[in-house]
């Protein structure tokens, strides 16, 4: 097995019409959706999942990969032009790409993010493409405690890494995972948390709650300030950087690439911590610091890159492990299970069309962001100009009819309503959703890893101690909860994300 | 109305504790050698319970930060649209019609929404629903009248 022709298998997947077809439609839709204010890249996934139930797995999955990149250029574009970070991973874009805007370089600002991203998409599929499969041998050995201590792992860094109060987090990622819990246990058949109704035996809907708590809690979010927003009327000229621009921005770039790679494939690293970094690395290595939040073209490149490969190099452990590193890739896992593929180290082996399909898909929807976004500008721009109270029924209508249609279960519309109710007194109360997205998605697995290590370890707890790997793992997270806990790290973690 | 956010959230985590505990209390627990399907589920709501007392106890000795304002026409438009689309679904009105509805509803959650628009906006969700989960994704649902 060699990773090129790996790489051939998988382009003869992603290149068929369909495919790009698919791809190009999710990119297109993403950057669409993702431009619009107040939509990120989960509230987007999570509006469009049920759409892409339907279609054969390879071809959703490529076409919700899509999304996901082309939501997050489209939030790169509304923090250049508006000010206004569509997700989190390009708070820091913001930063710089506005200012850049202000003094009429705003075409420059969006040129080089594009360009930065797409390097950085490069570079992540062949590193997705060598270090995947060697993952995957090391995971196929793993046994029930490790994967329990992984996961432990997994919930642990996201916690830590959560913004806001590391108490409310750790709340609210107990909340999903027994949230996820509800339905029929898998041993013995027993409803749990069903309280009576059928329509809980399979449990809560993985679109209900993603919809309800990212799509319409934003919404309600966003009606919060119910008035007409600044938007950027500036016309765009020139949109190609000068030589002194490409010179520049070499550097941030491939450092971005190297470090979004790197942080994307740790738990609870991914596109978020990777442009913080990024900004953070660039602005102190930098010759002349005090350009940066003035419009330093190097604070566009360094991050853009850098939340690009993250936010691509996270789907390693979710393609070789099944393990969700942040929310978005626990929407990804939702919608494996919804096409009836557990993804895992099995993946590759099973589905090998799927996973190098996929794999080679990151690169081509790329390249459609590339050629798609510069010369679409112009659109992106008027669609800024969107009033909300347009696309408050469009969110609701999608989102409502989409979890309909997945299930045709009307009970589980009843519980997108109370989702969007508490998902939104939950974010004006500051406690993040992400952790109980990523418990909801690990719930059962948590769980059923746990009995399976009983299973094993004979009912001794030990067993996860003895298993020198799984030791190892739990050590680890042991020590990110001692440091998140410190007092400084509290006071750094504050600093941050204000900042 | 200013409620302190940590009393909130603190007093909805034990809320949902207990709720999930009294029907997890008639679980099987199992012992850990054969563990059953209580343990886990019994072990979460005694946790979230003691997050959700943590929270409150933080909020009573903090300054207490209150909620800001909430925009309750939003949230309750946003909240209750959903359950009216369920509604005209249950009553046999087909996913288009209710669509149209759900649209028309939801539009007022914005305050700056005129009749005329919200209107339109419901005839046109209602085509685009029709379109899209009908047409597109051929969805099994009739999209006008009672289901089968």
């Amino acid at each position: 097995m060699n990773a090129f022709s790996n790489l051939a298998d998988g382009f003869a997947v992603s290149l068929s019409w369909l495919n790009i077809l698919y791809c190009f439609g999710g990119v297109l839709l993403g950057t669409m959706i993702g431009v619009l204010p107040g939509l990120g890249p989960i509230t987007t996934i999570a509006l469009l999942l049920p759409v892409t139930a339907t279609l054969d797995p390879t071809t959703a999955l490529i076409m919700l990969a899509g999304i996901y990149y082309g939501a997050q250029y489209g939030g790169s574009t509304t923090s250049i032009l508006m000010n206004v970070p569509g997700e989190s991973s390009s708070v820091v874009t913001a930063i710089d790409g506005h200012q850049m805007a202000r003094k009429g370089r705003a075409g420059v600002a969006l040129a080089v993010a594009a360009i930065a991203s797409f390097v950085a998409g490069t570079i992540s599929t062949f590193f997705i493409a060598f270090l995947a499969p060697r993952l995957t041998e090391v995971a196929l050995q793993f046994g029930p405690p490790e994967y329990f201590s992984l996961m432990v792992l997994g919930l642990v860094s996201a916690v830590a890494l959560a913004s806001g109060s590391l108490l409310k987090a750790v709340a609210m990622l107990t909340l999903g995972l027994l949230l996820g819990l509800a339905g029929r246990d898998m041993y013995t058949g027993l409803p749990r948390f069903t309280f009576g109704t059928t329509s809980l035996l399979d449990g809560i809907d993985f679109v209900a709650l993603a919809v309800g708590i990212f799509g319409l809690a934003e919404i309600l979010r966003n009606l919060e300030g119910d008035a007409p927003r600044h938007v950027f009327t500036q016309k765009i000229t020139s949109l190609m950087p000068t030589r002194e621009d490409f010179r520049r921005i070499v550097g941030p770039v491939l450092r971005g690439t190297g470090l979004g790679a790197f942080l994307g494939v740790l738990p609870g690293g991914g596109a978020v911590l990777s442009s913080f970094v990024s900004y953070t690395l660039e602005k102190r290595i930098s010759r002349h610091p005090e350009q940066f939040s003035k419009g330093a073209i190097e604070g566009v490149a360094g991050p853009e890159s850098a939340n690009n490969a993250g936010a691509q190099t996270s789907f390693i452990p979710m393609l070789t492990l099944g393990i969700p590193s942040n929310p978005v890739m626990a929407l990804m896992i939702g919608a494996f299970i919804m096409q009836g593929i557990m993804p895992g180290p099995n993946v590759i082996s099973s589905r090998p069309d799927l996973f190098w399909g996929l794999v080679t898909s990151m690169w081509i929807g790329n390249i459609l962001l590339l050629v798609l976004n510069l010369p679409l500008v112009g659109v992106w721009v008027r669609l800024l100009s969107i009033p909300y109270n347009i696309i408050v029924p469009i969110v609701l209508v999608f989102s409502t009819v989409g979890v309909y249609c997945t299930g045709q279960n009307a009970f589980q519309v009843v519980l997108l309503a109370a989702f969007a109710f508490f998902g939104y007194i939950f974010v004006k109360s500051e406690c993040e959703p992400a952790p109980l997205i990523l418990g909801f998605i690990l719930g059962p697995l948590l769980e059923e890893h746990f009995r399976r290590s009983m299973i094993v370890g004979r009912g001794d707890l030990t067993v996860f101690f003895t298993h020198p790997l799984s030791a190892v793992t739990l050590a680890l997270a042991a020590g990110m909860i001692v440091i998140a806990s410190l007092p400084q790290a509290q006071a750094k973690r504050e600093e941050v994300f204000t900042e | 109305m200013s409620l302190p956010k940590d009393l909130v959230s603190g007093a909805i985590f034990i809320a949902v504790a207990a709720v999930f505990g009294i029907a997890a209390a008639g679980y099987d627990t199992g012992t850990l050698a054969r563990v059953g399907p209580g343990l886990f589920p019994l072990t979460l709501c005694a946790l979230l319970a003691g997050l959700g007392l943590a929270i409150v106890a933080n909020g009573i000795r903090k300054n207490a930060d209150v909620l800001q304002e909430i925009p309750w026409r939003a949230v309750l438009l946003v909240v209750a649209s959903p359950l009216v689309f369920v509604l005209c679904i249950e009553i046999g009105l087909g996913l288009v019609p209710a669509a149209a509805v759900l649209a028309f509803i939801g539009s007022f959650a914005s305050v700056t929404m005129t009749w005329r628009r919200a209107l339109l906006s419901g005839l046109a969700l209602g085509a685009l629903t029709w379109l899209i989960f009908i047409v597109g994704l051929g969805i099994a649902v009739p999209a006008f009248g009672p289901s089968l």
